[in-house]
């Protein structure tokens, strides 16, 4: 038993027997720490240890490697977002301090608010996309046998560890306009039109080839972590419901849903705020053909206002203006979240 | 128990061939990568491309590990031990957090969560110069301490939240039942609490694993040792302006997909353990 759970008990106990003890000898709970080994009293076991210092200990760990690596960066980035910070400062010059100037800048400027309504659009499609088929898999695991499960797994495996140069690059082959498998399939299925078909041309089919793409990544981590929650359900349940000749759709709905909420939720918000920072895949397609001002996401606009045009300093805006709008739009859904499970 | 085998059994061979077909359309791209990785230098890039390699190459294999373009050996080693450390740094320190946070109210839990959360929203694409500078400035850059450091505060967000939703999940009538008996705290934590975060606990891992074994953004600007780069680094020196061995680089995510199946297969059991285990009842 590590020391802290014990000593946090023991000294709660203690509170207690000196205020057992009567008006007589009031024992402040902020003097606890000074009064005798716990020996001293009849150890009673508490509930649950609250208000001693210790539990934060626990956190500590966490928080001191999130600082370690990303309080700098952070930090930097929000001093250069008040600067004017250019590739002259990037070889030494010292950066101007400009105030809000970059930040005035880049809200006044139309292109932002359309590259972020772009963006919530293709988060919100592509997160929904994810969320139904990657539950589905989950569901279809529980069903089947462990053969065909641990078929099924590890070939979401393989499409989830495949290093992203490779899978974009053969995804690349497979929409190409002259060679591509998916042109010669919509030709050979009597659509001539797609002869010589090319995807990245039009905004629409773009990001649809980017949909495939990002869908086919992500569904293989909501499917492990749905069916991971799917494992905490009592087969029993599904039985009674099924004596009591329910279907199978309001058993998912009546008791699958309900049991898996805070592990769907979760994976749900995490999906929202990857896709809504997706960078590489729209940068690559964008690098084979696309038009970058017609299908520039957020993460992508950075990184060309960043490192492509060297603004360092309306790029570190950008970032942290984009970080306080996700966690503004965010904040609402975490409470709902951590309530739920409060339930 | 009977009734319900009886009723799924007619559909059981279908869903196994559903979910066949389905994993059939995930592992496709990987197939093609696969039968890639046996052409030839010259087939690889024949314009119009041949679907079957007309020519197997299986020296493919051998040869990408002695290449000009860079030590693969050293790349795996890298990419495995960056891996292997982050993911158990991670673990550590995620799970203490995970389970204080979802037995325990205390203020500024929300605002801790919170905290964690946002690390996933930031960009490494604009964090990259940061941490680099950051590294010179405490003379760790271009080692695997640094990249360690920064795998490790990438992925703590999942495994963080993941583990604390599935701790929120058991009902706390269960400790203090297995407390009534006499058990410790260690002893709950590890006979009834455990059990049943597995699967939790499992994805955690899959999943940081995995984001490490793949992490490129921050590995490009802070590991500049050939030696000490990762597989995903080492695959963009086969990619050149005017010639590309595709072959290799196929050949090198086959095998490097290996160790990441291999994790899969020895963690794979505790995945469907939980309640379905009979632990709590």
């Amino acid at each position: 038993m590590p020391p802290s759970p014990t000593s946090s008990a023991s000294s709660r106990a203690e509170e207690r027997a000196g205020r057992d003890q009567g008006p007589g000898r009031p024992t402040p709970p902020t003097t606890w720490t000074g009064r005798g080994p716990a020996g001293d009293v009849a150890p009673r076991r508490p509930r649950r240890p609250r208000r001693s210092p210790l539990p934060y200990a626990l956190l500590v760990p966490a928080l001191a490697v999130l600082v370690a690596a990303l309080g700098y960066p952070l930090y930097r980035q929000a001093v250069m977002s008040f600067q004017e910070y250019g590739l002259a400062q990037q070889f030494g010059q010292p950066p101007e301090w400009v105030g809000l100037d970059n930040y005035v800048t880049l809200v006044t400027d139309s292109y932002l608010w359309t590259v972020i309504a772009r963006s919530i659009v293709f988060c919100v499609a592509n997160a929904a996309i994810t969320m139904v088929a990657g539950t589905a898999l989950a569901v279809l695991m529980t069903l089947v046998g462990r053969g065909p499960r641990l078929t099924l797994q590890i070939g979401l495996l393989l499409a989830w560890a495949m290093p992203h140069l490779a899978s974009l690059t053969v995804w690349q082959w497979l929409f190409d306009s002259q060679y591509g498998v998916i042109n010669w399939l919509l030709v050979n299925l009597g659509l001539d039109q797609f002869a010589g078909h090319s995807w990245l041309i039009d905004q629409l089919s773009f990001f649809t080839v980017a949909t495939v793409i990002v869908v086919w990544m992500s569904v293989p981590f909501v499917a492990f972590s749905v069916y991971a929650g799917l494992t905490q359900v009592p087969g029993e349940l599904y039985e009674a419901a099924e004596i009591d000749g329910s279907t199978a759709w309001q058993r998912f709905r009546q008791i699958t849903v309900p049991l898996v909420k805070p592990v769907l939720l979760i994976v749900a918000l995490l999906q929202i705020i990857w896709d809504l920072k997706v960078f590489t895949q729209i940068f690559v397609l964008q690098d084979a053909g696309g038009i970058t001002a017609e299908t520039n996401l957020i993460g992508t606009y950075i990184y060309r206002l960043g490192l492509g045009e060297g603004e360092f300093g309306l790029a570190a805006a950008a970032s942290w203006f984009v970080l306080l709008l996700t966690v503004a739009l965010s904040l609402y859904y975490v409470r709902v979240l951590v309530r739920e499970e409060e339930l | 128990m009977a009734a319900s085998v009886r009723a799924r059994s007619p559909r059981r061979p279908l869903m196994a061939v559903a979910g066949a077909l389905i994993a059939l359309v995930f592992v496709l791209p990987y197939l093609i990568m696969l039968v890639g990785s046996f052409k030839s230098r010259s087939e690889i890039l024949r314009v119009p491309p041949t679907y079957l390699p007309q020519e197997w190459v299986p020296s493919n294999y051998v040869d990408m590990w002695s290449t000009p373009e860079t030590p693969l050996p050293y790349n795996l080693v890298s990419t495995i031990v960056i891996s292997v450390c982050a993911t158990l740094v991670v673990l550590a320190v995620a799970a203490p957090a995970a389970y204080y946070t979802a037995r325990h109210r205390f203020p500024g839990r929300l605002v801790f969560l919170l905290l964690v959360l946002v690390t996933q929203m930031l960009q490494p694409t604009v964090l990259a110069t940061g941490l680099f500078r950051q590294f010179v400035t405490l003379g760790i850059n271009d080692t695997w301490l640094a990249m360690i450091l920064v795998n490790s505060a990438f992925n703590l967000s999942f495994a963080v939240w993941i583990m604390h939703s599935f701790f929120a999940a058991i009902p706390r009538e269960l400790d203090e039942a297995a407390a009534l008996d006499g058990a410790s705290r260690l002893q709950i934590l590890r006979r009834v609490t455990l059990p049943l975060v597995w699967p939790g606990v499992v994805t955690a891992i899959i999943f940081t694993f995995v984001a490490c074994w793949n992490e490129f953004a921050a590995s490009l600007v802070i590991l500049t040792t050939a030696e000490n780069q990762p597989l995903s680094v080492a695959l963009t020196k086969f990619v050149g302006q005017y010639e590309s061995a595709w072959q290799y680089v196929f050949g090198v995510s086959i095998v490097g997909i290996v160790p990441v199946v291999i994790l899969f297969a020895l963690i794979e059991k505790r995945l469907v353990a939980g309640l379905t285990a009979g632990a709590v009842k």
